[in-house]
């Protein structure tokens, strides 16, 4: 299936049922407060079992897209975040909203956001393919020193603390080891569970781990509300004008946004935070920012949407993700037996063009629906949580239960969501440990082949140049926190106890 | 400062996960047998792993015995606990509760002694209730609401998924 085939075939009835049902349901999860396109996509997760690998594929995708653009509705009716990647838009985007003119806040938001989209859907077909082609190339040692790297990268680049971020990395790679050892066929780590020599199913973990520890964090803060400002269709359209005066800031966001999505455990968040910061930099007027700017919007949405296409480059080229979602999309892929990576342009060519195909085409049917239907998924802002939260642990348990009908399954969710709540409460970061479940069992595959193929050799992980860079590389990031806390806390011991510096006389 | 004190109680309490289960991954893998045709064994990841996490573990401890702070996850993957406390009270008894009507739930579920439309039914009227204000016009609403969602989640899932639910 070549990429036109993909889109023809997107086109077909059913396939294009499932993606507008795909981007509905993760605009309207993104319009919801507290309930992520993350949490969606895990629910999801069984129920695509029963579909056919593209279909799979193609609905969450749409919902990832749909589920990044949504946030906006509620961050600007709301000024809360209805996705995290909203932050930025709640500042600029209540304050226009809240000065009368909420279409025209939600107008630009909307149409930056499918400017962004589009643009990154032109750098995944264009970077992908070459990157893939020259990562075919790696043999099992290489891949072995992507997957560390992978790992590294992403405690290291995480917000937050690194020792965290690695621990909980570790902690996901313990998760994926007990069952039947596929090379040696030894059972391992079930601790006398017959339950668990098939080892732990990745699905409810991540259904667990995401679902339920929300439905928590969500009922703790159920006296959270907040009142909408009403909007209708009117201004949601940019004019030709907007477009020129607003055309250089959503390229720059736009191309932050990529270049940050590509980079494993950075993220959306950032991405619209580091557009935010550039835009107000280089803004003839910055002190507009924060009292409802129209440039603010414009960046904010343009660069958060533009990292969905720079999310799925890692997938597709190293079979490694770095963030919440993508890793929910990996273990997707590795479900349905597909193998991420540069393999997939070869082994499954449909699946790679019905990833390309369904990214562009749900940024359309995401800008049209939200154009069209903005008057009710501003309703949706106001379904009580007491309905909604309830049905969220009801589907996980359907999801953890009909994946194989063992009430172990449902155990285990519940058992994850615990860990989930724990993590969340320590600020742990959540999406390592998705990382570490779901690339442990390939980095072990990976290593074996090579030392089987070396005579049990380890020399090749250092006289391979691209697998001993990479080692390096690791062993770098690995250090560079240290490095880092250790010169910080050197400048902050001195300055708080160091000799004045003398006046020069 | 009583969120930071939630947080600490919280890195103590993953810090002696994450120890406890690297001992114990220890312990079960040293005891496996080697694999006489495999170069790496069945034993050699998770034991390289556990050492791994027992020493960010130890390292973890050691920053917070110093009184060094453990840094955050700055942006928190779940929407809830960083974005809104502070500006409500928040509730968590609520939470509790939410969890223990999931436990109770899953425990439906797993022996199949009420039946799912029932326990259905059931937890998401219970669970509507702990969520909210106990008000007549809502009790009506919410117990129309569980009964109407549960037969149309038992046709769903039942009838035409087939789930194996009783």
């Amino acid at each position: 299936m070549t990429l036109a085939d993909a889109f023809v075939h997107l086109f077909t009835l059913k396939a294009f049922g499932i993606m507008v049902a795909g981007v509905a349901l993760g605009v309207s999860v993104g319009v919801l407060p507290g309930i992520t396109a993350g949490m969606l996509m895990a629910l999801t997760l069984p129920f695509t079992y029963h579909m056919s690998s593209i279909d799979a594929v193609s609905l969450l995708i749409a919902m990832f897209v749909g589920g990044v653009s949504g946030g906006l509705i509620t961050a600007t009716l709301m000024r809360i975040p209805g996705e995290p990647n909203s932050i930025m838009t709640c500042l600029d985007g209540y304050q226009l909203a809240r000065r009368g003119q909420p279409g025209r806040a939600l107008g630009l938001g909307n149409c930056s956001s499918l400017v962004g989209g589009t643009l990154s859907w032109a750098a995944l077909v264009l970077l992908a393919p070459p990157l893939a082609s020259l990562a075919v190339a790696f043999g099992p040692f290489e891949n072995f020193a992507v997957i560390l790297l992978a790992l590294i990268l992403i405690s290291s680049l995480s917000e937050g603390s690194f020792l965290k971020g690695l621990s909980a990395g570790l902690l996901g790679m313990l998760v994926s080891y007990p069952g039947i050892d596929e090379s040696s066929g030894i059972v391992r780590l079930t601790f006398g569970f017959s339950a668990l020599e098939g080892g732990f199913n990745s699905l409810p973990v991540i259904v667990g781990m995401f679902a339920v520890s929300q439905v928590v964090a969500d009922a703790l803060n159920i006296e959270a509300n907040a009142n909408a400002i009403k909007t209708t269709m009117r201004g949601m359209f940019m004019s030709l004008g907007d477009y020129i005066v607003h055309g250089w800031n959503m390229v720059r966001s736009s191309l932050i946004g990529i270049w940050i999505g590509i980079l494993p455990g950075v993220g959306a968040t950032v991405a619209s935070i580091v557009a935010y910061t550039t835009a107000k930099n280089l803004s003839r007027n910055p002190e507009a920012f924060g009292t409802g700017s129209e440039e603010a919007i414009v960046a904010a949405e343009s660069a958060n949407n533009a990292t969905t296409g720079g999310t799925l480059v890692p997938i597709l080229t190293l079979g490694i993700s770095g963030g919440l979602t993508d890793s929910i999309l990996l273990g997707a892929l590795v479900i349905h037996n597909l193998q991420p990576g540069p393999l997939l342009y070869k082994n499954n060519p449909e699946i790679v063009n019905t990833i390309f195909a369904t990214h562009l085409v749900a940024h359309l049917v995401m800008f049209a629906l939200m154009t069209f239907g903005i008057a009710f998924f501003a309703r949706l802002i106001a379904v009580p949580r007491a309905f909604v939260l309830p049905m969220v642990v009801v589907f996980s348990t359907l999801g953890a239960f009909g994946l194989n009908s063992r009430a172990f399954d449902i155990w285990v969710m519940l058992g994850f969501g615990l860990l989930g709540v724990l993590l969340e409460f320590a600020k742990v970061p959540l999406a390592p440990f998705v990382v570490g479940l779901v690339l442990a069992p390939v980095a072990e595959a990976e290593l074996r082949a090579g030392l089987m193929a070396s005579a049990g050799s380890y020399m090749p992980l250092i006289e391979r140049p691209a697998a001993c860079a990479m080692l390096v590389l690791s062993a770098g990031l690995f250090v560079w926190p240290f490095v880092r806390t250790w010169r910080m806390s050197r400048a902050d011991g001195y300055g708080q106890t160091g000799p004045e510096p003398k006046e020069p006389s | 400062m009583q969120k930071d004190g939630v947080t600490r109680s919280a890195e103590i309490a993953y810090i002696v996960l994450i120890l406890a289960v690297a001992g114990v991954v220890w312990r079960e893998a040293s005891m496996l047998p080697p694999a006489p045709y495999d170069p790496l064994g069945p034993k050699a990841f998770p034991t390289w792993v556990s050492y791994a996490l027992a020493a960010l573990g130890l390292a973890m401890l050691v920053r917070l015995l110093v009184g060094h702070s453990l840094g955050r996850a700055g942006q928190a993957m779940v929407v809830g606990l960083d974005d809104l406390i502070g500006e409500h009270e928040p509730r968590p008894w609520v939470a509790v509760l939410t969890l223990i009507l999931a436990f109770a739930y899953a425990l439906a579920m797993s022996f199949r002694s009420v039946g799912f439309l029932p326990a259905t039914a059931a937890y998401l009227f219970l669970s509507g209730l702990a969520l909210g204000p106990l008000e007549r016009r809502r009790i009506t609403i919410l117990g129309v609401f569980a009964v109407v969602a549960a037969f149309t989640l038992d046709l769903l899932f039942r009838r035409i998924f087939k789930l194996d639910l009783t």
